[in-house]
């Protein structure tokens, strides 16, 4: 199960562009996200039962899990349908929130250059479509802690995002996550990750026949 | 193969109104809707697992109906136009 964390430069075109190689990997981690959804949610609610037991609180809102991951097993089975055999249904995203946060600024950045009619009341809608495909989350982590790691103050939570939470795969095209635009090894106080730019990982891990078959409207099978 | 990210995460509603950039009204009313999970700590604080609270994003919001607009709206946006907006910045 490949855990990636995907920054803004392949982000914004996927969610920006219905008709990019990176909506399609999109799809390929809206699928992941639901396998996740399916196969480990459950993961989670023993962790709250358990805290219940030993702290004497109270749990609540389970019914609503369960319908969500039920929801999670229809939408998995529809898309499935629909996407060429040897879609991998294992890679998910990890979230946090530096990584959705430098979304919402760069989207704010460039959407009235792309779109004059983006009004503010349209980004959180945009912002979401990032937040649902990432099946989990990065430990919590103070922004101003952020180690310098790179030559780009706005980079380094992204990689410390991967980081932290033992990612495998940070993909990204910034020149100051890959600056040989290929792929880069980064370390940082015992851990280590291995960002790769979008054309290394559709070459390198993904096949890209199988990519090319997708189409972006599919996104909106994920959700229901 | 990576382990810290499958590890569940606890929220407070602090943290869970930050991560999803809403009011911390939002995430209580979603509390008090039982439409997300959470432990109610015998000090009256929430924990919320963060995984469930991202997926419960589509039971709250019509997702669906969201990314269709943005998609008729871009539907003629191609990625290079989004990555040269992105260099030029």
């Amino acid at each position: 199960m490949p855990f990636v964390v995907v920054d803004t430069s392949v982000s914004l075109p996927a969610t920006l562009s219905p008709g990019g190689m990176m909506r399609r990997f999109w799809i390929v981690l809206a699928l992941g996200a639901r396998t996740y959804e399916i196969e480990y949610r459950q993961l989670e609610l023993d962790e709250l039962s358990q805290r219940a037991e030993r702290e004497g609180g109270v749990v609540g809102g389970l019914k609503e899990v369960q319908d969500h991951v039920e929801e999670a097993r229809n939408r998995r089975a529809a898309l499935i349908e629909l996407l060429p055999d040897g879609t991998p249904d294992d890679w998910v995203a990890i979230g946090s929130t530096p990584l959705f946060d430098e979304y919402e600024r760069k989207l704010r950045e460039i959407g009235q250059k792309l779109d004059p009619a983006l009004r503010d009341k349209d980004i959180p809608p945009l912002r979401r479509q990032l937040e649902v495909v990432c099946a989990i989350g990065a430990p919590s982590f103070d922004r101003d802690a952020v180690p310098a790691l790179t030559r780009d103050r706005k980079d380094d939570g992204i990689l410390y995002t991967a980081l932290l939470a033992d990612a495998d795969l940070p993909v990204s095209d910034d020149k100051h996550l890959v600056p040989d635009r290929h792929e880069h090894h980064w370390e940082h106080d015992s851990r280590s990750v291995v960002a790769v730019t979008f054309d290394t990982l559709v070459s390198e891990r993904l096949d890209a026949a199988n990519l090319g078959e997708i189409d972006g409207s599919w996104l909106t099978v994920a959700h229901g | 193969m990576a382990t810290t990210a499958a590890r569940p995460q606890l929220l407070t509603v602090s943290e869970a109104a930050t991560l999803l950039n809403v009011n911390e009204r939002t995430i209580r009313r979603w509390i008090d809707a039982e439409s997300i999970p959470y432990l109610e700590l015998p000090g009256g604080s929430y924990r919320i697992p963060q995984g469930a609270l991202i997926a419960s994003l589509r039971g709250n919001y019509d997702l669906a109906a969201e990314l269709r607009e943005v998609d008729e709206r871009n539907a003629e946006l191609t990625e290079a136009q989004v990555q040269t907006a992105l260099a030029d910045k």
